[in-house]
């Protein structure tokens, strides 16, 4: 079973597109595919991580152009050692799921460049724009 | 040659604060600062604002405890309507209040001060966290999510959403419970139950180890505010207010919000956006007091179910009246949890738990409103006026953080005074001083009403202001 997590603020502009994302998967009844929709990573994810076989997050990335889409693997890390009990990020949670579960499922990352982050709901119209196509690169890791 | 140390930012807490320390000459610690240096600014932009969108608005001032920002708006709101809020939305206010205390005890025990507690706070800070947790008590750390699960599929179930919800509102609750949604709690909650069982029997077997923090951590005479129901018993939203004084002697009881909020006043200090409310009677400084888990553990007569009075009673047995150490503000939030969930289990048994009627209707009736909750981290307050038309024109919010600002002081000095010798500082040092501040679990978002998390800092200053030692870490 593959998890899809899509995360971000969605009062923040661009910053919801991975959570459009991981609705439009939903929306689409990918078969074998459970979807995940958070404000933040935290560590109780670490558990739903473990119940999949593959963990395909989905959030937005600051970069010059924006709607442009990479798929990156994930690998298990402990950058957050500092965590302050807001937010963690993906390798973070990956590691927490081999650590406290087992979990030796693989973990990939759907990236949507983005540069609008302001106060306010709604994507870019660059943004909005590749919402299929981030839609179908997460399809194609199913 | 006095030095200043300064330790920016403190991690393991909820927003962004630095720590000061101030040397004389033989390099003896002479004062301790917490310096909070974020804002927010919800008193102010709330105004102009119809009080029936502060529940939602209010909610949003954090992201660990929304539900009593919610519930004490609801409250305010109450209030202002002056209506009688059905039985069963009061009762299931309370449940998704306890819930919400379960949830960040969690966080706040197992997340961020279990590696102090497991490693010891001399351990490499690349090992005290919560991977050094995971890789070493994997038990500790799954009992820590799973507990946390538990608080917010409760919230979910019973409110909609697990944070932020829109669901207390002026005159009650938008939704009732439905039996699917009791039934599955209530199939949740041994587990919860066990875990916290089993943690508080490790924590109790580890106290012997962490006696010198419980003798620095805090440790001094203060006054103690929580709240109360009518016999005297633990509670949370909905009941009476009470302060004792460090023997345990009751200096108050059974205040209405509005009459304890008129006894408390609140100092400002230029170096911290986080006021320092204290008891108008004893006059600032002597009139501070300690809000939380251990300030309720202290006022209340019993927790008024079986297990956890239980605990509460061996609890006791650490101190002579109050339990005066900060340090058990960690044990206290143990005792919290297990009663919170006994509570839960006794509230959602109460046959009219599924009642439909939740929700009173009324328009503006009164001018002004007070609304009070029991937050993870102490009492809260939300003062409200608002004009003829709803909209307010007055906000004044009291939280629980800020209430706690005195002791949190007080307690750096001591921890400073007890582990800073002739100004040497290490790693294990600014831990203690850190995690002096962490058994509070201080929400300074809350209390700032400020952006963003919290990161600390350690400079050290000569008598002449000039800086010698800076230790920082990222936030």
């Amino acid at each position: 079973m593959m998890l899809v997590i899509g995360y971000g603020n969605p009062l923040r502009g661009d910053d919801g597109v991975g959570r459009t994302v991981a609705e439009a998967v939903l929306a689409g009844e990918l078969e074998g595919c459970d979807v995940v929709n958070v404000q933040a990573l935290l560590p109780e994810l670490a558990e739903r991580v473990a119940r999949s076989s593959r963990a395909v997050f989905v959030d937005a990335r600051i970069g010059p152009t924006p709607g442009r889409i990479s798929t990156d693997a994930i690998m298990p890390t402990d950058a957050d050692a500092t965590w302050q009990g807001h937010a963690l990020g993906p390798g973070a949670v990956v590691r927490l799921a081999g650590q406290l579960y087992g979990w030796k499922g693989d973990a990939w990352l759907v990236s949507i460049e983005v540069t609008e982050l302001g106060y306010g709901t709604g994507l870019s119209a660059p943004v909005a724009a590749v919402v299929p196509e981030a839609v179908a690169a997460v399809r194609r890791l199913a | 040659m006095t030095r200043t140390v300064v330790i920016d930012p403190v991690t393991r807490v909820e927003g962004h604060a630095k720590i000061t320390l101030h040397l004389d000459e033989a390099g003896e610690v002479t004062a301790a600062r917490f310096h909070v240096a974020e804002f927010r600014g919800f008193e102010k932009f709330c105004e102009g604002r119809h009080f029936q969108e502060m529940p939602v608005i209010t909610s949003r001032v954090c992201g660990i405890c929304p539900v009593s920002h919610m519930l004490a708006s609801a409250d305010a709101g109450d209030r202002i309507l002056a209506v009688e809020v059905p039985e069963t939305a009061r009762q299931l206010r309370r449940v998704v209040n306890l819930a919400q205390l379960v949830q960040s005890h969690a966080l706040s025990f197992f997340h961020l001060s279990s590696p102090d507690l497991l490693f010891g706070y001399d351990a490499p800070p690349e090992r005290r966290n919560i991977f050094g947790v995971a890789a070493e008590f994997p038990d500790i750390a799954r009992g820590g999510i799973r507990l946390r699960q538990f608080g917010q599929q409760v919230i979910e179930t019973i409110a909609g959403k697990r944070i932020h919800p829109s669901w207390a509102i002026a005159g009650g609750v938008n939704a009732p419970l439905s039996p699917e949604g009791r039934d599955t709690i209530l199939k949740a909650l041994p587990e919860a139950l066990a875990t916290v069982t089993d943690t508080l029997g490790w924590f109790k077997r580890q106290l012997d180890k962490h006696e010198a923090e419980a003798r620095a951590f805090g440790n001094f005479p203060t006054l103690f505010l929580g709240m109360v129901a009518p016999d005297g018993s633990l509670e949370h939203y909905g009941g009476r207010l009470r302060m004792v004084d460090a023997t345990g002697h009751i200096v108050f009881d059974q205040l209405s919000g509005e009459e304890c909020r008129a006894r408390i006043l609140e100092a400002v200090e230029q170096w911290s956006y986080l006021k320092s409310p204290y008891y108008a009677p004893m006059g600032y400084p002597d009139g501070a007091y300690r809000v939380g888990p251990l300030a309720r553990l202290n006022v209340a007569t019993t927790c008024g179910t079986p297990r956890a009075d239980a605990e509460l009673a061996e609890f006791r047995q650490l101190g002579r009246g109050a339990v005066l150490s900060s340090f058990h503000y960690h044990y206290a939030r143990l005792i919290e949890m297990l009663y919170g969930l006994e509570r839960i289990e006794q509230l959602l048994a109460e046959p009219g738990i599924l009642g439909r009627d939740v929700l009173a209707y009324a328009s503006r009736n009164r001018s002004e409103g007070l609304g009070v909750s029991e937050a993870p981290r102490g009492t809260l307050f939300h003062h409200y006026k608002v004009d003829e038309h709803g909209l307010l024109t007055w906000v004044d919010l009291l939280i629980a953080t800020g209430q706690n600002n005195l002791a949190m002081n007080r307690a750096i000095l001591q921890i400073a005074r007890q582990f800073v010798e002739g100004g040497r500082l290490s790693e294990g040092i600014l831990n203690r001083v850190e995690a002096g501040i962490r058994a509070f679990d201080p929400c300074l978002s809350c209390s700032t009403h400020a952006a963003g998390h919290m990161a600390l800092r350690l400079q050290l200053f000569d008598a002449s202001g000039v800086l010698l030692h800076d230790l920082a870490r990222p936030a």
